[in-house]
C-alpha cells in the first residue's frame, strides 16, 4: 500500500495539500486513528495530519460563545485558565480522558470525530449547547452536535469534509455544570457510563437545564423530555431522584465487555442525579467550580 | 511509499532521518536510532512503556508517526542522564527500589520528569495522577510515587 504523509502547518497550506488527491484520511492526535492503521482495519493512500494547522488551534470567545479549534489537545483545555472560569465541565472532562500522555495529544475535534458512544468529552459538549463547525467544500456549515452523531462510529460527516471547531455557550452567573463518569477504575478506562448537566437556577427555581449521557446507546444522548420536566421545578433533591428515574427510560443500554445492559439502565439514574445535583449546587456558588 | 525526511532534537543532539511516512516514533527511536530503552507494550496507548518526552511533554511513542516529529524536541530516558551521573529520579528509583522488572521504568521516569520539570513541587495526588498512564504490574505503584516525591523534596537533588 503506498502512503503518503502531509503535515502542513496553515490552512492554505492543507488546501494546497487535499488539492489533488483522490483517497486522502485526516489525522490530528492519532491516538484512535493509528490503533487502527495497525490493525489494517482502516487503509487510506495519503494522511494528512492537520494536528500542526494555526487555524485549527485556536481558544476564543465572542458574544458568549466559546469557539475552540478542533486540533486543541484535552491538555490545553485542562490548563486554559479561560476554559476553567467559563466552561469548567468541558476541562472536568478532558481530565477524564484517556492518560496524561493521551491527553496530550488527543483532540477535541478527535474525540467527536470518533463517535465513540462513550466519549467523554462529547456529554460536556452537549451541555454547553456545543454545535461542530465543518468545512465542506470550502463552505462552513454548523451542524448542533446531537445531530452530528449517527452511531457508534458514524457521524454526518462526509468525505472531504473536517470538523475545524467546535462552538459552545459559556457559563453565565447563576448557572451551573457537572460532569460525572463511571468507569472500571480512575484512569485509562472508556467510561461504564458518563453524563453532564448544565442548569440555570433563579431563586431556588430550574429555570433551564441540558442534560447528556454517554455509553448507554449507540450515540451519546441529550434527555430532552426529563428536561423539560425539569423546567419551573424547585430545585431539591425529590426533584432530582425523579429526574434520574425518568431518565432510565431513555436508555438503549447494551452489555459489553466493560458492562451490562442493566448495570448500565441502573447508573443512568445515578449519573444524572449526582451530575445535576453538583451542577446546581455549583450555579448557587455555594461550592463554585469544585 | 514515499519517504519522508526528519530532522529533530534526539537527547540534545539534532538527528536526521528518511522514514517510512507510517513508521511510529517509538520504532524510530528503537530501530533507526538504537536506542532500546524505550519499550513497547501494549503497542495501543494503554501502558505506557513506550513513554517520551515530545517538546517536553509526555507522550505514547506507539502513537505518535514519526514523521510528526520533524522539528521537535524529543528526550528518551538515554536523555536523562549520563553513565557518569544518572538524573536524580533514577537515583530516588533505586534507592526506593521503585524498580522490578524494570519494564515500564523508562516510561515511568519520563512522566515523573515532565511533572517535576513542569511542576517542582507536586501534591502527592498530582503525582499519582501523572504516573496513572503507566502501568506497573509488579511494584504497586507506592515505590514509585515515594521515589518521585523524594525527588521533589529535594532529597535526591
Amino acid at each position: 500500500m503506498e502512503l503518503t504523509y502531509h503535515r502542513p502547518k496553515t490552512w492554505p497550506d492543507l488546501l494546497d495539500a487535499i488539492g489533488g488527491l483522490n483517497d486522502y484520511a485526516f489525522v490530528a492526535g492519532g491516538t484512535d486513528l493509528l490503533v487502527k492503521l495497525k490493525r489494517n482495519s482502516f487503509i487510506t493512500q495519503n494522511l494528512v495530519d492537520i494536528s500542526a494547522v494555526t487555524e485549527l488551534q485556536g481558544i476564543a470567545e465572542a458574544g458568549g460563545k466559546i469557539t475552540i479549534g478542533a486540533a486543541v489537545t484535552h491538555a490545553r483545555l485542562i490548563h486554559s485558565s479561560f476554559i476553567r472560569e467559563r466552561a469548567f465541565v468541558l476541562a472536568e472532562a478532558a481530565s477524564r480522558i484517556g492518560s496524561p500522555q493521551i491527553r496530550n495529544t488527543a483532540t477535541i475535534g478527535g474525540n467527536i470525530v470518533s463517535a465513540s458512544p462513550a466519549a467523554d468529552s462529547v456529554p460536556a459538549l452537549m451541555v454547553l449547547d456545543a454545535c461542530v463547525e465543518v468545512d465542506s467544500q470550502g463552505q462552513k456549515v454548523y451542524i448542533a452536535l446531537p445531530d452530528f452523531f449517527q452511531g457508534p462510529g458514524k457521524t454526518l460527516l462526509t468525505k472531504g469534509e473536517l470538523i475545524t471547531a467546535v462552538r459552545i455557550t459559556a457559563l453565565k452567573p447563576k448557572e451551573g455544570a457537572s460532569f460525572i463518569k463511571l468507569g472500571k477504575r480512575k484512569a485509562m478506562a472508556i467510561s461504564v457510563v458518563n453524563g453532564a448537566a448544565w442548569v440555570r437556577v433563579e431563586n431556588g427555581v430550574i429555570e433551564d437545564v441540558r442534560l447528556a449521557v454517554g455509553a448507554v446507546g449507540p450515540t451519546p444522548l441529550r434527555l430532552p423530555a426529563v428536561e423539560e420536566w425539569l423546567k419551573g421545578r424547585q430545585a431539591g433533591s425529590g426533584v432530582l431522584d425523579d429526574a434520574g428515574k425518568m431518565a432510565i427510560q431513555y436508555a438503549r443500554a447494551i452489555s459489553d465487555i466493560r458492562s451490562t445492559a442493566e448495570y448500565r439502565r441502573d447508573m443512568v439514574e445515578i449519573v444524572v442525579k449526582r451530575s445535576l445535583g453538583q451542577a446546581l449546587q455549583r450555579a448557587g456558588g455555594e461550592c463554585a467550580y469544585e | 511509499m514515499s519517504k519522508v525526511s526528519v530532522g529533530f532534537k534526539l537527547n540534545g543532539k539534532e538527528v536526521t532521518a528518511s522514514i517510512e511516512p507510517d513508521l511510529l516514533l517509538v520504532d524510530l527511536i528503537r530501530e533507526v536510532f538504537g536506542l532500546t530503552g524505550t519499550k513497547v507494550g501494549c503497542g495501543e496507548g494503554e501502558c505506557g512503556a513506550c513513554t517520551v518526552l515530545l517538546d517536553d511533554k509526555a507522550v505514547n511513542s506507539c502513537l505518535v508517526l514519526a514523521a510528526r516529529v520533524d522539528g521537535s524536541e524529543v528526550i528518551t530516558v538515554e536523555g536523562i542522564g549520563s553513565y557518569d551521573k544518572i538524573h536524580p529520579l533514577q537515583e530516588a528509583f533505586i534507592a526506593e527500589g521503585a524498580v522490578q522488572c524494570g519494564f515500564c521504568t523508562p516510561g515511568m521516569l519520563l512522566s515523573a520528569k515532565a511533572l517535576l520539570d513542569a511542576k517542582p513541587k507536586p501534591t502527592a495526588d498530582e503525582i499519582k495522577e501523572h504516573i496513572s498512564g503507566n502501568l506497573c504490574r509488579c511494584t504497586g505503584y507506592s515505590k514509585i510515587a515515594a521515589a518521585i516525591e523524594k525527588v521533589a523534596k529535594g532529597d535526591h537533588a
